[in-house]
């Protein structure tokens, strides 16, 4: 039985439920949050959705049908968090398309909590320019290191279709930054 | 560009070392309180009067109950006897001359009290009165009997003793 089949038998047993969570917390929250960062990109935004993601985790599980492994739900219910938040205050983050790339560095650098440099900066400039779903699958390829398959789940597009705008992504991006230097 | 394999240790390391992205200090811990006292509420002792806790009041509940219980029975159960006597009643007003078997499955549905009256009175009537008749003819038949044979005799012995005296 591996750590997640356990932990999942454990949430869905009331008495068990409270301390299982507290695992779960503690084996998923850096990483979700993370995830959810990169899409609304300011602290406190992604400290709201976080909040509000680990609320639908606890109260949604009984109705996990584990269909889909315990890591991709979360990440899915983080991610569809993210995008409800986006919609609901209107806010232009991660969208790749040119005219919103301003509105994506804006946001960065006002948040308190982003403390980078030139280069970092740029790297954020460069990865805000990318078409929406090359920007999606590299994050969340490169940052939260999910695999092809998971990613697939979450975005509902087919492997290849992903590993190819993946690649080109990486291609874009090295491109970019060698033309930088 | 080289690919990753991640611990959740690398993460806040990664993001904040390509991105500039920080986070405040023991945000983690913090984040995961507050997560907790939204989701899980907390265990209050439950405050209740001493009367009602259980151990007081399912007695008192179950005493109720077969109060209540008690009272049902002895008011319904009169009503029974008597339906169950006028049922036997009328059963033998129908048909006097029901078989003995009927009588009893009859009486399988009788309370015993009324199957003891009945049985006094059947015996009364058919076995007593019947043995007295049958008694009573019995008497009549020997003394009929007697008085036939006496009447032979003497008729017999006034035929002989003419014959004997006059032959």
């Amino acid at each position: 039985m591996n750590r997640d089949t356990e932990l999942i038998k454990k949430l869905k047993n009331p008495e068990l439920k409270n301390e299982a969570f507290k695992d779960l917390l503690d084996l998923y929250q850096e990483r979700l949050y993370w995830h959810i960062r990169k899409i609304v990109i300011t602290h406190d935004n992604a400290n709201d959705v976080l909040q509000e993601t680990f609320i639908r985790i606890f109260r949604g599980m009984d109705s996990f049908k584990e269909k889909s492994s315990l890591h991709t739900w979360m990440y899915k219910i983080a991610y569809n968090e993210s995008l409800r938040f986006i919609e609901k205050n209107k806010i232009q983050t991660s969208v790749s398309i040119e005219q919103d790339h301003n509105t994506y560095i804006k946001n960065l650098t006002q948040d308190e909590f982003f403390n980078g440099n030139e280069l970092q900066l740029k790297f954020n400039e460069i990865i805000s320019k990318l078409p929406s779903k090359q920007q999606r699958v590299f994050q969340m390829k490169y940052f939260d290191d999910l695999s092809f398959r998971e990613i697939s789940d979450l975005l509902d597009i087919s492997e290849n279709t992903l590993k190819s705008a993946y690649y080109t992504a990486v291609k874009t991006i090295e491109d970019n930054i060698l033309a930088e230097c | 560009m080289k690919k990753l394999k991640l611990h959740k240790e690398d993460l806040s390391r990664l993001h904040k070392d390509k991105l500039g992205m920080d986070i405040p200090e023991d945000f983690f811990a913090k984040s995961k309180e507050n997560i907790l006292n939204k989701v899980i509420e907390p265990e209050t002792p439950k405050q209740t009067v001493f009367w009602l806790r259980p151990i007081i009041a399912y007695p008192i509940a179950a005493s109720i109950i077969l109060a209540i219980a008690i009272t049902f029975w002895m008011k319904n159960n009169p009503s029974e006897i008597k339906n169950q006597m006028s049922n036997t009643e009328a059963i033998k007003l129908i048909s006097p001359d029901l078989l003995e078997s009927d009588f009893l499955i009859a009486s399988l549905m009788v309370s015993d009290s009324e199957m003891n009256d009945y049985l006094d009175r059947y015996l009364i009537k058919n076995v007593v009165i019947e043995a007295e008749l049958s008694e009573q003819q019995l008497e009549n038949i020997f003394i009929n009997s007697v008085l036939i044979e006496d009447s032979l005799i003497n008729h017999y012995l006034d035929k002989s003793l003419i014959e004997n005296i006059v032959l």
